[in-house]
């Protein structure tokens, strides 16, 4: 056994809480979508999100677009979960190398793309609706970098590249987080709605590379490769 | 990977388009509807106002051959006095020089009238009928042009008072100042 002082002790388990305050909501909340996605597979119109634009829903691509983006999110949501564990990578790191397949295939075929399309009918004014198109480009963008910098055997590259994708994948979970509670402060509707989505985008751009930041010497490498 | 890739850019190219394509035609769309809108409630508001005002001839009636056919008559001497009325031409407006040199002449009233009365007041009161009378009978042109905007423009009689009003005084200030000037 390695005998650690007390210094360090300290800061091993300071790092640890840092990350079960960190790690824990995350996963609470996702597993929360995770639950509250599933039924709208039963693929019944008596959800809000979906009488709100039930004239869209009429149009049979955004009708596929929108279950097909539902259930990429799912997979995308689940499967970066297992990503971000150091221990699955050094004992299994096969779940990884297929979680992370999954993730790919899930954000670049089929959630980006049909986050695209939805941008354009995204509730709000036009700046909301830019900001999804921006969160569709961004999130394609940087999980494309992130495979093909590991192709390329970059792996630092590859892991903050995947931090940025995973980031604007949370998007939707910190979203709701914000959204409940602003509700519970008694906001208005359209505000809340507006507000909470550009925090949680700016808002979890801005913690990802504050990570990324502290992480690397070279801050803009990390950007250009 | 190389298909991934390939297959998954091609996909964000083609929605991304799909999506531009389908929104500029929703909005298209939505333009269209809001014209249309806009022109059923034109033609709506046309209808209420025709239901509205209903139209004033006479209705026939199937029991009363004779009657029918005297209101006809009716009808259609109404509907050709007002085509005449609308066919004649407007009378020109006269010369305004012609004019007012009539208005001098008829302001006037005969000689006898005068003559004939045996006061002075009677006389005047004689000639301001004769001018009322006169005036009725211009026609509208005429009289509009005593009311013409060059004579609308005439400054009021309080307007220039309070002027003379002002006048003076800056008169007076002026008057101040180089008394004291002198004074120095």
């Amino acid at each position: 056994m390695l005998s650690l002082n007390p210094n360090a002790r300290l800061l091993n388990y300071l790092k640890f809480g840092g990350l079960i305050l960190f790690w824990l909501p995350i996963t609470f909340f996702s597993l929360l979508l995770f639950k509250n996605t599933l039924p709208y597979f039963d693929f019944s119109s008596d959800y809000p999100f979906i009488t709100e634009r039930a004239h869209y829903f009429k149009d049979t691509i955004y009708y596929t677009c929108f279950y097909v983006h539902l259930a990429a999110g799912i997979f995308c949501i689940a499967a970066a979960l297992l990503q971000f564990s150091s221990e699955i990578l050094r004992s299994r790191k096969k779940i990884h190398i297929w979680s992370g397949r999954i993730y790919v295939f899930a954000v670049l075929l089929l959630g980006a793309p049909t986050g695209m399309y939805m941008s354009f009918f995204a509730k709000g004014s036009a700046y909301e609706k830019g900001m999804f198109m921006f969160m569709a480009v961004a999130w394609f963008y940087t999980t494309l970098k992130g495979l093909t910098t590991i192709l390329n055997k970059k792996v630092i590259a590859h892991k903050n590249w995947m931090y940025r994708s995973y980031a604007l994948a949370l998007t939707a979970v910190t979203f709701r987080i914000l959204h409940i509670i602003l509700y519970m402060m008694d906001w208005g509707s359209q505000q809340n709605y507006e507000i909470s989505l550009w925090i949680s985008v700016l808002g979890n751009i801005l913690v990802t590379e504050i990570i990324i930041f502290r992480n690397n010497k070279n801050y803009l490498k990390t950007i250009i490769t | 990977m190389k298909k991934i890739i390939i297959l998954s850019s091609l996909a964000f190219v083609t929605l991304s388009a799909l999506g531009l394509n389908t929104y500029l035609k929703n909005a298209r769309g939505s333009e269209t509807e809001i014209i249309e809108e806009s022109f059923k409630e034109d033609r709506e508001d046309k209808v209420m106002i025709e239901e509205k005002i209903p139209e004033k001839k006479p209705e026939l009636t199937k029991e009363k051959p004779q009657e029918n056919e005297q209101l006809e008559k009716k009808v259609q001497l109404e509907e050709k006095q007002t085509i005449k009325v609308k066919a004649e031409p407007v009378p020109a407006v006269e010369n305004k020089k012609q004019l007012e040199r009539k208005f001098d002449e008829n302001d006037m009233p005969p000689v006898e009238e005068v003559l004939e009365s045996n006061t002075a007041d009677t006389a005047l009161a004689v000639a301001d009928e004769k001018i009322i009378s006169d005036e009725a009978e211009v026609p509208r042109e005429v009289n509009l042009e005593h009311f013409s905007r060059a004579s609308l423009k005439q400054p009021s009689e309080t307007y220039i008072k309070k002027q003379e009003k002002i006048s003076a005084k800056v008169s007076k200030n002026k008057k101040y100042k180089k008394r004291k000037l002198f004074k120095k």
